[in-house]
């Protein structure tokens, strides 16, 4: 299942669509299954860990909401293809997740439209506001990369397949 | 019970000095059996001669996708050489990884054709990596088994239902890793669940894919016996049963027959 067809099947109560659209991204299942243990630079670790603080803040304050009014939260789970991308550089991530983030914002804004539900308009409209700085930072992130500006660096070891191969031996999967 | 650990890339520039001390733990923990990859000419020829002094170990030579591009053609010629010595039990690792772009396509076919190739004149198992690519890897291994028959394995797999059924009906077996045991990994043992027990391998891809309760840490075969707690559960099989059917697969498929 692809991230966009799980944007495809969301539910219809706007705050557990919220909660739907935010926590099945790439950034998230970054940090879910290890962000540290990922090998690249720590200025992308630390941007992503930024991200997905203000993301979980979200969700869990949505999560709690709706289960105050006992709606039933979403069961989210993150696509398959996800699971085939450990240790791989975290720089090969950045188009992906960028691109994550801008269909997060589509769907956000018709959330905050929601003229009905003052709750989930409030936490689409506090995304919102920050989406355009993590989008910033990451594109930062990714432009400097590309002008050879930041230092290679990743957890200590063998390193990771996609990281800059070293000469020998190279990094497998 | 007696593990065998699949698929793991073991090696002095991996492991440096503390390479003893990995297999006395894997010992330790009951892993019988490794199989010991390579990724390029060096580590290819440097598991070849950890497997030959070794008990329970057999090595696999090839030149991994992501290095396609980079590899000399005399790099090429090595691996041929170390597989037509009868000194290695598989050919790869190899396949095709759309994911990163480190390697140009055409290359990484061209060299998954080699190894395909190369394993069928040997009448060598095939060990292969997919990222963003079982399909076409699929394709080719079904071209390659319409001209002759082909054992492969498909290591680390991420693949959906409908692959593993389609790897499962080309004969492939299917090794799962470390990856499986994470809770956000829901779908991939849904997956596991559905592939057929006498297909299904174990492995860590040491030193990558730590599994839980251990992400974060160097892996080493030692903790392919999470992996195998945690697929046991979810197909709802006994562990002792689990583990001997995946242990005698994997022997099988490496042609261990008759080796201690």
């Amino acid at each position: 299942m692809s991230t966009e067809s799980a944007m495809s099947a969301m539910p219809a109560e706007p705050l557990a669509h919220l909660v739907a659209v935010l926590q099945p991204s790439l950034a998230m299942y970054l940090a879910d299954s290890g962000l540290g243990t990922y090998p690249g630079p720590d200025q992308i670790r630390l941007a992503l860990a930024d991200l997905v603080a203000d993301h979980r803040s979200l969700i869990d304050r949505g999560t709690a909401i709706l289960e105050e009014r006992e709606v039933p939260v979403p069961k989210v789970f993150y696509p398959l293809s996800f699971t085939g991308l450990h240790d791989v550089d975290l720089r090969h991530f950045l188009p992906r997740i960028v691109a994550g983030l801008r269909r997060q914002t589509g769907e956000l804004e018709r959330i905050a439209a929601v003229a009905d539900d003052a709750s989930a308009a409030g936490l689409a409209a506090e995304a919102l506001r920050s989406m355009p700085q993590h989008i910033d930072s990451l594109e930062q992130i990714a432009t400097r990369l590309r002008a050879g500006l930041l230092a290679k660096q990743g957890p200590d070891g063998p390193g990771g397949s996609g990281s800059e191969p070293p000469a020998a031996p190279p990094a497998a999967l | 019970m007696k593990f065998f650990d699949s698929h793991c890339h073991l090696d002095s520039m991996r492991y440096g000095a503390e390479l003893p001390d990995v297999l006395e733990r894997a010992r330790r923990a009951g892993v019988s059996g490794l199989a010991i990859i390579g990724t390029r000419a060096a580590d290819s020829a440097a598991a070849a001669e950890l497997a030959a002094r070794e008990p329970g170990l057999v090595a696999a030579a090839g030149i991994h996708p992501n290095d396609a591009s980079e590899a000399e053609p005399s790099e090429w010629d090595q691996i041929v050489v170390l597989v037509e010595s009868g000194r290695v039990a598989a050919v790869g690792e190899t396949g095709l990884d759309w994911f990163r772009t480190t390697a140009q396509p055409e290359a990484q076919r061209d060299f998954f054709d080699r190894h395909i190739r190369l394993a069928q004149r040997a009448g060598l198992p095939l060990v292969i990596h997919t990222r963003d690519s079982t399909s076409d890897c699929l394709a080719m291994l079904r071209e390659a088994n319409a001209r002759r028959p082909l054992a492969a394995i498909l290591h680390s797999f991420t693949g959906t239902v409908a692959e593993a059924a389609e790897a499962v009906e080309l004969g492939c077996h299917l090794g799962f890793a470390g990856m499986v045991t994470f809770r956000s990994a829901a779908a991939l043992r849904e997956v596991a669940k559905t592939v057929p027990l006498e297909r299904l391998l174990i492995e860590t891809d040491s030193p990558f894919l730590s599994p839980e309760p251990l992400r974060g840490q160097r892996n080493e075969p030692a903790n392919v016996v999470h992996t195998a707690t945690c697929l046991a559960l979810t197909r709802g099989e006994p562990l002792a049963d689990f583990v001997a059917a995946t242990t005698a697969n994997a022997r099988r498929v490496y042609r261990m027959a008759g080796i201690p």
